[in-house]
């Protein structure tokens, strides 16, 4: 049941929506700045002067990736991008569009471009590139053993599968963030993925 | 015991997921071979609309998958110095014309720029409400066109690459950041921005972070009985 509102507060409920933008401005708001973000952030990827920082990261996953394959009884060395089984020498190269930045980009320049506070942003930016890159590494060692077993089903995996779940994945995400924004009593689906 | 319902999203993520794994078996298993076939065709067609290229362009697939695009070459690259040196010309000897190039190139890629089709499906079949087969079609042919600006990338590469035109500096850097968008982008995003463009059921209820048509017009037709009464 709706709680009935003082005149103040009454006044003050008028006023926050005198102020706000209308819906539909919010979205076409939305609907300029995403493609605009989206861009800015696969030039960022392309510029030349940052690949130094995304091999870095590329090389601290597939160490992290070795490390934890150790960890579960398996036989992984890394070395740089390299991830490699020293047993029967099967080795893969993880290169900067498969550690999972595409997608991130993706994830930023929705939630950047959609109408909320900073604060609502930032715990969005913060758990959905965190979700996205705790699958990614999840990604790596699935391809890692898959790789071992058959190439023509690392292949398809690897090309196809992957990426397309990656994509559907990030869509979720930014749904969940958007909802649980819409619903703000609600638990945080984010958590749940 | 009642057990908690899942959220909007994670239930078009399962459905979605489930489609993704039908769409590309579908998509691989049947669907690929015409889709290159038309792909191949389209291509062809195209590189006949340049220059010069109407009797000399042809795309074949061969046995092994292979493309190989034979596309006119370019007076002004062919009658360049390092071309002609390339080209095996002695010096003080006269030119050497060619009036078309084959290049080759791998299966993968031609693949791997239809793969945005069986990904648009599911994203499409697994949105809430009916499917429209009006977007489904508008979509793929959208689809389609990408996939063709993308083997036009692939071709520019290869013939640059023959020619040693794209390798290195700013053109290279040009082209490599053209075919990783043609390879590694467009084929994963442009299915989510096609569909969401399209249907705008989806796009409204993602954006809003709103329930599904159902409970949707059930919300909104609450008011509405209040005000008649």
């Amino acid at each position: 049941m709706a709680r009935k509102l003082s005149p103040s507060q009454t006044r003050a409920v008028q006023a926050e929506q005198a102020s706000a933008p209308p819906r539909q401005n919010r979205m076409l708001r939305f609907l300029v700045l995403f493609p605009i973000f989206l861009v800015a952030g696969f030039c960022a990827l392309l510029i030349p002067f940052l690949h130094p920082a995304v091999t870095a990261f590329t090389r601290g996953l597939v160490e992290i990736s070795a490390i934890v394959i150790r960890l579960f009884g398996g036989h992984a060395t890394a070395q740089q991008v390299i991830l490699q089984n020293p047993l029967n020498g099967f080795a893969m190269e993880v290169l900067d569009g498969c550690n999972g930045d595409d997608v991130a980009v993706l994830l930023w320049a929705a939630i950047l471009a959609y109408p909320a506070s900073w604060l609502q942003k930032g715990k969005g930016l913060l758990a959905g590139t965190a979700t996205i890159y705790i699958i990614n590494f999840l990604r790596i060692i699935s391809l890692f053993y898959l790789g071992q077993y058959d190439m023509r089903w690392f292949e398809f995996a690897h090309l196809y599968v992957w990426e397309s779940v990656f994509v559907l994945l990030t869509l979720t995400i930014f749904w969940t963030w958007v909802r649980r924004m819409a619903t703000p009593g609600r638990k945080d689906d984010l958590a749940a993925l | 015991m009642s057990e908690r319902p899942l959220s909007d999203p994670l239930r078009f993520l399962l459905r979605a997921l489930i489609l993704l794994a039908v769409m590309l078996a579908l998509w691989w298993l049947v669907l690929l071979n015409p889709l290159l076939a038309g792909l191949r065709l389209s291509a062809e067609l195209t590189l006949r609309l340049l220059p010069g290229g109407s009797s000399v362009s042809h795309v074949t697939i061969g046995t092994d998958g292979n493309w190989t695009f034979q596309v006119p070459a370019p007076a002004a690259v062919v009658n360049q110095e390092r071309t002609q040196q390339m080209l095996g010309a002695a010096a003080g000897s006269g030119r050497i014309k060619i009036r078309s190039i084959k290049v080759e190139g791998t299966a993968r890629y031609p693949i791997l720029f239809t793969v945005s089709l069986p990904l648009f499906w599911a994203i499409l079949l697994a949105a809430p409400g009916r499917p429209r087969l009006w977007r489904m079609a508008c979509g793929t042919a959208v689809l389609a066109i990408f996939a063709l600006l993308s083997i036009a990338v692939y071709a520019v590469r290869l013939v640059g690459g023959y020619f040693q035109l794209t390798t290195e500096g700013f053109p290279g850097f040009l082209m490599d950041s053209a075919m990783y968008l043609a390879a590694g982008v467009v084929p994963y995003l442009a299915p989510v921005l096609v569909a969401l463009s399209l249907d705008g059921e989806l796009r409204g209820l993602i954006l809003a972070g709103g329930a599904e048509p159902a409970a949707a017009s059930a919300v909104s037709a609450a008011p509405r009985r209040r005000r008649n009464r």
